[in-house]
């Protein structure tokens, strides 16, 4: 049985996918809000990506730490062949079923 | 730029491993870009509502998850499970350290409370639940002809044989009697307590001896009863241990006994003349049918029976019920209509003492749970503390469950502390029982701590710790977040407050029942020892003297000893009187006669009334300073071969002689075949079994008419009575060193010993009732002052809005009181209550003496007032402005 994505989960891996190599926890939120308009919470996000990762989706490395995040380490998240194959089939099954959509939504 | 380091604590406290660095992390470094961006107040705000959400989010992921999987991560693996006790226990020994007060007063608390629970129910286990330490222990019956006052008493020879041959219920049936030979060896002469026991009596108990052997049927009989079994501890002070002292001879009373056997070490003569008294050495009865001591009337033997197995007291009872109606039909003057009594031995013995052990039970259970209510007061404040936290694990998803082991680990920890001193206060007190308890408990010397007892003990603890150290767990995982996060401290402490206010009232009421039920007891003791016994007990030295054997078989020499004793006696410095008497009052003596008085008929014998028989020598009333009401003293008339007299008190003149004037009228002692003796005089009544018993009839007769062979000595002295009682042994030596002298003691000390269990009751009640009103005055204390720090802010707007000091104390008070005073009516409620319940241990004192009462309710307002005192500074010292900027 094929893998399936929750929006949210979509929303995540499109921000990994673009932000690699350097995906880690403050730039993804950054980049769902800004592109979205939706304020993530921390921990949300490391809910959704922790079961990704348990999922096979995603991998994660620890990075190093900076002054400005107190001397926490970052957590490097990458997406994995299941997530890509994932992502896409999601992604293609919503472009799908959205075609011709799009007009009938604009209307008020 | 750093982040707010409260949310940054709940972040590193509150979310889980793996990713806590991750997101403190992130959430830092994105402060600083917002910071730059958005200014530092918004970015701190961010920060707040970014920490929250990212909690809530955490929490609702797990329980997420607990739902779909039913099971949460943590918890399955067993590894995982033990990891999670470790981290309970971890976080334990970190909150312990972090308040050792709180712990080191909870454990302190808590360990009075299982102390004293333990040590008065392992008492209680001993003296009334356990079988008597016999084989047959728990089969064992006491029977007997009825006492005036409905208890079992004691049976004639005669009555026991038939019992014998008659009873099927009992498979076993014996008879004892008190024996107090007189043992003659190098170190003078001494004074034994033993028993006359029928040969069956230690086959009954199911007792071997150690050594040698039992004794048989043959060696029960008027010619060959001269045998005797010897206790361990006899064996080793005066036969040095040796095996051979069986079989050898030993001189008693001038007489040669054969010892047969030894009984072992562990052997306790429970049975004996009185209950629990000491025995060292045992002998057959060798009584026969047709004997002087064996008529159906002659009533001094204590029966001991065992039941038939299957046979139940009840089977046994309603056999003897109808084997008395068969005897009375058969000696119609030997019997009354009342049926003999039968009542489990072990009830019998424990009897009296089933009421002041249930007292104190009720006393113990109350100073535990007050122990139990004090800590959970603390446990409850100190949630307070920890509310922000419970709730905020609760929203992260750790269930209740969770949550609640948590909890039960901290409890359980601070119990098994708590149960660890109990034990030691426990063995302190169940030794200092043993030392100083007025009455012999079974086997209490031995209990050190009994470990069931104990164990109940802890569970108890345990169990109510549990409660109420859950409480605060169970709100908080029950609470809804986000009310939690937005409510101020204080109104959380308000509400903790308003639970340890209901558990205060709850103490001060306990506190008040047991100080007023232990002023109660004060009060019976107080007026026991004011109640006139008939006589005055300063300065009287008493001591027994056994004159037995062959040498005293005539009455002549006794006498010529008394007169010689006598005259060096009062001859020895600081000596006013000296008298001899057969037994005096409150000596725990037992000398009651029947009592016929000529021209008074009765329709059996068994009707005709007793009194007490006092032989004395002239002198005993001016020693004892007894009144002589109407009539003659005693003097030398009353020779020996002179017409026989006696003296009466005014309970027998009053009620024996049918209304007319006793003096001149003619009266027989014991058997009808007596000689008649004339009333000379009346004298005061004593009192002689116990100063909360009334008078009983009472009467005096001359030695020189009526000899003893065990007399009391009795000196009035104005010297110290025990350099005296030295002088007197010399001079008992000097006469005769046949003839022991024991029980030396004064007559002062004789009516102490008669309030000494009411005495030890008020003592130990009086110990619970501190403790309980200490634990309660540091349980308000605690209260008022969280109450304070909880209003700092009210009292600092009221201060600056013009309110003086003491309308500040005066609000402090009110509400404080308004505790005291709910727990005062309900405590004295109880109270009252309870006194009801124990007035059988209360003399000439009302269950709800006032004098109790308001003394009781004085203390608890003291008590009361003094944990008010450094609240009420701290109060008043409130700083308006500094009050109001808080928060």
């Amino acid at each position: 049985m094929p893998t399936w994505l929750g929006e949210f989960e979509q929303l995540v891996l499109f921000a990994v996918v673009q932000l690699e190599p350097a995906a880690y926890g403050a730039p993804i939120g950054a980049l769902i809000e800004e592109r979205t308009g939706r304020s993530v919470s921390s921990g949300a996000l490391y809910t959704t990506l922790e079961r990704l990762e348990r999922r096979g989706l995603v991998g994660s490395t620890w990075g190093e730490p900076t002054p400005e995040r107190g001397g926490k380490r970052k957590r490097y998240y990458t997406i994995r062949p299941a997530g890509r194959e994932a992502l896409s089939r999601s992604w293609q099954a919503m472009r799908a079923l959205a075609r011709g959509a799009a007009p009938k939504l604009e209307r008020p | 730029m750093s982040p707010p380091r409260l949310a940054l604590a709940l972040l590193d406290r509150l979310l889980r491993d793996p990713v806590r660095e991750a997101v403190i992390g992130d959430l830092s470094e994105e402060l600083h870009r917002r910071a730059a961006r958005d200014g530092i107040r918004a970015a701190r705000r961010w920060f707040w509502r970014q920490t929250l959400a990212s909690l809530a989010a955490r929490g609702r992921a797990r329980l997420h998850d607990t739902v779909r999987t039913g099971t949460t991560l943590e918890r399955r693996t067993p590894a995982r499970l033990l990891d999670a006790f470790r981290q309970d226990f971890r976080f334990t020994r970190r909150l312990i350290t972090a308040s050792p007060v709180f712990a080191v007063a909870a454990v302190l608390t808590l360990a009075i409370g299982i102390g004293a629970a333990t040590t008065i129910a392992t008492t209680v286990d001993r003296a009334l639940l356990r079988p008597l330490p016999y084989p047959s222990g728990d089969r064992l019956v006491y029977l007997g002809d009825p006492n005036d006052d409905g208890t079992i008493g004691n049976v004639g020879f005669a009555t026991f044989v038939d019992w014998r041959d008659r009873l099927k219920t009992l498979d076993e049936l014996a008879v004892t009697r008190g024996w107090t030979p007189t043992l003659v060896g190098l170190e003078g002469a001494q004074r034994l307590s033993g028993m006359r026991v029928s040969w069956n009596y230690f086959r009954m108990l199911g007792v071997a001896p150690a050594l040698g052997r039992n004794f048989t049927a043959a060696e029960d009989h008027a010619a060959t009863w001269r045998v005797v079994l010897v206790s361990d501890a006899l064996w080793r002070a005066r036969f040095g241990a040796r095996p051979e002292a069986v079989g050898s001879l030993v001189d008693l009373n001038g007489l040669q006994y054969r010892i047969v056997g030894i009984l072992p070490p562990s052997f306790e003569p429970l049975v004996s003349e009185h209950f629990y008294s000491r025995a060292d050495i045992w002998a057959p009865l060798g009584y026969e049918l047709g004997g002087d001591s064996s008529c159906r009337s002659c009533r001094h033997l204590k029966a001991v029976g065992r039941l038939a197995p299957g046979a139940s007291v009840f089977q046994a009872r309603a056999e003897l019920a109808a084997a008395h109606a068969v005897l009375r039909r058969e000696h119609p003057s030997d019997y009354t209509a009342v049926p003999p009594g039968l009542n489990a031995l072990r009830d019998e013995i424990g009897g009296p003492l089933r009421r002041p052990l249930e007292l104190l039970m009720v006393a113990v259970a109350f100073v535990l749970l007050v122990a139990c209510a004090n800590v959970a007061g603390l446990l409850v404040a100190r949630a307070t503390d920890r509310e922000m936290e419970l709730a905020l694990r609760a929203a992260l998803g750790a269930g209740r469950g969770r949550l609640a082991r948590q909890l039960l680990t901290e409890s359980l920890v601070l119990a098994a502390a708590a149960a660890l001193v109990g034990i030691g206060v426990a063995r302190w007190g169940l030794a200092l029982l043993a030392a100083y308890a007025p009455v012999w408990v079974p086997r209490l010397d031995a209990a050190a701590a009994d470990p069931v007892t104990l164990l109940i003990g802890i569970g108890v603890a345990a169990a109510a710790l549990a409660t109420f150290g859950l409480l605060p767990a169970w709100t908080a995982a029950r609470g809804d977040l986000q009310l939690v996060l937005r409510q101020s401290r204080q109104s959380a402490a308000r509400r903790a407050v308003r639970a340890r206010e209901a558990l205060m009232v709850a103490e001060v009421a306990v506190a008040l029942l047991l100080v007023a039920t232990a002023g109660l007891m004060r009060q019976t003791v107080d007026r026991l020892l004011r109640v006139d016994p008939g006589f005055d007990s300063h300065g009287v030295i008493v001591a027994g003297l056994s004159l037995v054997g062959p040498r005293w078989a005539e009455d002549a020499a006794v006498r010529v000893f008394q007169d010689e004793l006598l005259r060096r006696v009062v001859a020895l410095p600081g000596v006013e009187h000296a008298a001899l008497t057969g037994q005096v009052p409150l000596g725990d003596n037992y000398d009651r006669q029947a009592f016929r008085v000529e021209g008074r008929t009765f329709p059996s014998d068994a009707d005709v009334p007793y009194a007490e028989r006092y032989s004395v020598t002239p002198d005993y009333f001016a020693t004892m300073r007894i009144p002589l009401r109407r009539g003659r003293p005693f003097d030398d008339r009353d020779a020996t071969g002179a017409t026989p007299v006696v003296l009466v008190n005014e309970t027998a003149a009053r009620t024996l002689f049918g209304g007319s004037d006793p003096i001149g009228r003619r009266v027989k002692i014991g058997g009808s075949d007596s000689p008649w003796r004339t009333v000379v005089g009346i004298v005061g009544d004593v009192r002689h079994y116990a100063l909360d018993r009334p008078p009983t009839p009472q009467f005096y007769a001359p030695q020189k008419q009526l000899a003893d062979s065990y007399l009391v000595l009795v000196v009035r002295t104005a010297t110290d009575p025990a350099a005296l009682a030295a002088a007197v042994r010399r001079q008992v030596r000097a006469i005769a060193g046949d003839v022991p002298v024991y029980d030396v003691s004064t007559l002062d000390a004789l009516v102490e010993a008669s309030v000494a269990p009411r005495r030890f009751v008020m003592t130990l009640l009086g110990l619970f009732a501190l403790a309980t009103l200490l634990m309660a005055a540091i349980g308000l204390y605690g209260v008022v002052s969280q109450s304070v720090a909880a209003r700092q802010q009210e009292f600092g707007i009221r201060l600056a809005l013009g309110a003086r000091p003491g309308d500040i104390i005066l609000l402090v008070l009110g509400r404080g009181f308004r505790l005291v005073l709910a727990g005062v009516v309900i405590g004295a409620a109880a109270a009252a209550a309870l006194g009801q319940a124990i007035h059988g241990l209360l003399y000439d004192t009302p269950p709800a003496d006032p004098l109790a009462l308001g003394t009781a309710v004085a203390l608890l307002l003291l008590a009361a007032l003094a944990a008010h005192l450094a609240p009420l500074r701290r109060a008043t010292a409130v700083d308006p402005s500094a009050a109001l900027r808080g928060e």
